[in-house]
């Protein structure tokens, strides 16, 4: 297809050459050598010139309809670089034409002529590009108006012909007065020109040059035009007869479509800047949104802000004071000031509060007379004479202010102060995006410490339990939610005998947690030098009474396997009681004793209890945490120590696995959800005589 | 922020402050009680008497608020007594010991009297 048009393009330009060179031909014979008749004259001229014109015509009637919608804004700059090119040349060579001595004495050479088709080139192109820039933005007569001009044109064609053959003078007035009648319609046609005001003033002065001096040459080819004594008239006279109205009919209409630009351009001109500035918002709005999208950098996006708000309101410095909210600190951020300085201006808490109860905007259009009511520590930025705050909102709620201040006086005008309203408005939704994408991050980040956390505690209880001759030892240990402060350890002593520990830190959390790990570390320094149950617990209250934060106690206790042959003794640090099956009876142990941290040593060892017990084949022990005995069912019921006193009752259950198992059981069968459960561990002991 | 499942209410009888507790004392609603201590501290007011009647539930952390104060308390001339309470939030301090360490009262009136002496 594409290969078909060029085809035909190249071979309108070589019938166009073709002719041209058969006209030359012709008249240089004609004028030389033969003599011939008028009307032989005016058959060779006419004839020759439509054979010149018709593949010019085509030519443009071809651009015209290939593409006649879709032309962008960069091939109408170019339309009209080429027009004012086409036309400067013509104007250029007129003028020189005039000038020429030959000319001013009236011997004019016949072959001159030959260039008055130079003229109709511009004329056609101006034709061409009119009519495709009506059809690019065209409405629903456009279609109608460009008929109505296309005939008015030919009808002229005809009346100017007639009228240089014949010099019918009656006929050259109604030539003119249907040229106007295309001059008023194109006028009317160039009616779509909304395109024009969201153009940068820049661009609008360019605009208003162009069509200035389209209008300027339209009007001076009419002026050549009119005159029939003109160069113009008579050099295009000598190409064919009437061959002026071709070319200057179409500077009517450019006279219309260049006068109607010309007044659009012109008029938007004012709102230029106000519709520049808000071109200029949408845009910095929309980089904005790719920051925020791209980066949770709050920085890079209030440096943003800044640029943006100071282009836009042209200050002369800028900065922006976010609050302190709920996961943020306070921030002041600057541009062209130094930070310092903003900071000197709130030093003394006057100006902070004064701004922070503004709701609105607040312009102080002349600051030294406006501020000086309000707050001396205006003094700190005395160089900036008006100053402009906009409260910075997310959810209605205010989260900061952007201020932009300037040198001179009087410098925000209102439109400023709406665009940046309308600016503040999508800052403050920005920040507070970046900020909850801040705060989201952050809040997996402790995430994923506290999983660490919860990892570590649970290293650090022990990871395999002890066999120990004639008994047997298990454990059952679920960890809370997050981190928790249960404790159990199974140490040897002094005297190589075997120590199980339980304990619970006081409180809940990380601040449990450290204090397990604590204890932890102190158990394991301490055990070499103990020798007892209570001596143990005794050494530890001594060690960490005092290290520890005053609301902060434990409890724990210790038990203690002396031999085996099922002699044990029990210790208590304000633990709950231990559960004991001793020779077939069960009963609850509850020796004296003071939770970990809550008395001086003195007072906490005159008070510890130490109990012995003999455990006989079978009998078992049952050691745990508050979180067994207090977890809590749907019902509002507490586990309590009834379900463990019945296990150990129980005469099936020979091992210390089997009781876990048991107690597993019934924990899941009591209570079926696992939501707020509090940590929980539980030891088993039994003795089996060998 | 008040909890809805805990509360404290100060009641001034002569140089005594009482403070009534009601509902579930943990680890969530502790500070509630720290900040009604300090306050009556702060009037200074350091004999306090506790009235547990119509407290629930203590847990370990409800525990810590009272040995928290009770040092700064009694250095000043004053004491903490815990009055009133429940079986099983008595057996949580009976557990712990405390007992030994502070003055829980039957009833309200026999602390107020101990404070007296």
């Amino acid at each position: 297809m594409k290969m078909f048009k060029g085809d035909k393009q190249y071979k309108l330009k070589l019938i166009f050459v073709i002719s041209i060179f058969i006209r030359i031909a012709g008249d240089l014979l004609f004028s030389n050598f033969i003599s011939f008749s008028e009307g032989f004259e005016y058959f060779w001229k006419t004839a020759t010139a439509i054979a010149i014109l018709t593949p010019l015509i085509f030519f443009y009637l071809e651009q015209l309809f290939r593409n006649p919608i879709s032309e962008s804004e960069q091939s109408q700059k170019d339309f009209f670089k080429n027009l004012s090119q086409w036309t400067v040349l013509s104007l250029l060579f007129f003028t020189v034409l005039a000038f020429l001595p030959a000319f001013i004495s009236g011997d004019l050479p016949d072959y001159i002529s030959y260039l008055g088709f130079l003229m109709l080139a511009p004329g056609l192109f101006t034709l061409y590009f009119i009519i495709k820039w009506l059809f690019i933005r065209r409405h629903n007569k456009t279609k109608r108006n460009v008929k109505l001009i296309l005939a008015i044109l030919f009808i002229t064609l005809l009346f100017s012909h007639f009228f240089a053959i014949y010099k019918i003078n009656s006929l050259k007035a109604p030539a003119v007065l249907l040229l106007m009648i295309s001059t008023l319609i194109s006028f009317i046609s160039a009616k779509k020109n909304s395109w024009l005001l969201i153009l940068p003033r820049k661009e609008k002065i360019r605009l208003l040059v162009q069509s200035f001096f389209g209008l300027f040459f339209s009007l001076v080819f009419i002026t050549f035009f009119l005159d029939d004594e003109n160069i113009f008239n008579f050099v295009m006279h000598k190409f064919v007869y009437g061959a002026n109205a071709i070319a200057i009919a179409p500077f009517f209409l450019a006279l219309g479509f260049f006068s109607r630009l010309f007044l659009a351009t012109l008029m938007s001109l004012p709102t230029s800047q106000v519709l520049e500035l808000q071109n200029y918002e949408i845009r910095s709005l929309s980089y904005i949104n790719s920051i925020v999208a791209n980066s949770v950098d709050i920085n890079k996006l209030l440096s943003t802000v800044l640029e943006s708000a100071q282009i836009s309101s042209e200050a002369s410095c800028s900065w922006i004071e976010l609050y302190p909210s709920r996961a943020n600190e306070e921030l002041i951020f600057t541009k062209n000031i130094p930070k310092e300085l903003i900071d000197k201006l709130y030093r003394q808490g006057n100006l902070k509060e004064y701004f922070s109860k503004i709701e609105q905007s607040l312009l102080i259009p002349s600051l030294p007379e406006g501020a000086e009511k309000n707050n001396p520590d205006f003094s700190y930025i005395y160089f900036g004479k008006s100053l402009l705050a906009i409260p910075l909102k997310a959810n209605n709620e205010k989260i900061g202010m952007l201020f932009v201040l300037h040198i001179d006086e009087y410098w925000f005008e209102l439109s400023k102060v709406y665009v940046l309203e309308s600016f503040c408005n999508q800052v403050g939704i920005a920040i507070e995006n970046a900020r909850l994408i801040l705060e989201s991050l952050e809040k997996e980040r402790y995430k994923k410490e506290l999983l660490i956390a919860k990892e570590i505690e649970e290293k650090l209880l022990p990871q395999t339990l002890p066999t120990i001759k004639n008994y047997s030892i298990s454990a059952l240990s679920v960890p809370a939610i997050i981190v928790g402060g249960d404790y159990y350890d199974i140490v040897k002593l002094k005297n190589q005998k075997t120590c199980i520990l339980i304990g619970d830190v006081s409180g809940k959390g990380l601040s449990a947690a450290f204090y397990m790990a604590l204890l932890k570390g102190v158990v394991l320094a301490l055990a070499e030098e103990s020798d007892s149950a209570s001596d143990i617990l005794k050494r530890i209250n001594a060690t960490l009474y005092r290290a520890m934060e005053k609301h902060i106690y434990i409890t724990l206790a210790a038990l203690l396997i002396e031999n085996d042959e099922g002699d044990i003794s029990y210790a208590r640090a304000g633990h709950i009681p231990l559960l004991i099956k001793e020779n077939k009876e069960v009963f609850a142990a509850k020796p004296k004793g003071l939770g970990i941290g809550l008395a001086p040593k003195e007072m906490f060892d005159s008070i510890i209890e130490e109990q012995k017990f003999k455990l006989c084949d079978n009998d078992a022990c049952i050691l745990c945490t508050d979180g067994l005995i207090e977890l809590r069912n749907e019902n509002n019921e507490d586990f309590g120590y009834q379900h463990l006193k019945q296990i150990l009752n129980s005469n099936v259950l020979t091992s210390s696995e089997e009781l876990i198992e048991e107690i597993k059981a019934q924990v899941n069968s009591f209570s079926k959800t696992e939501f707020g459960r509090d940590d929980l561990t539980v030891l088993t002991l039994v003795f089996n005589e060998s | 922020m008040q909890d809805n499942r805990f509360s404290v209410k100060a009641i001034d009888k002569k140089d005594v402050s009482c403070l009534y507790l009601t509902g579930y004392l943990d680890a969530h609603t502790a500070p509630q009680l720290e900040s009604a201590i300090e306050q009556v501290i702060k009037q200074g007011i350091y004999k306090i008497l506790v009235n547990f009647r119509d407290l629930d539930y203590i847990s370990s952390a409800g525990l810590g608020v009272f040995m928290a104060f009770i040092e700064e308390v009694r250095e000043k001339g004053g004491d903490i007594k815990l009055a009133d309470m429940k079986p099983k939030v008595f057996s949580v301090f009976d557990l712990l010991g405390f007992p030994l360490l502070f003055d829980v009262e039957k009833e309200e009136n026999s602390a107020i009297v101990k404070f007296k002496s």
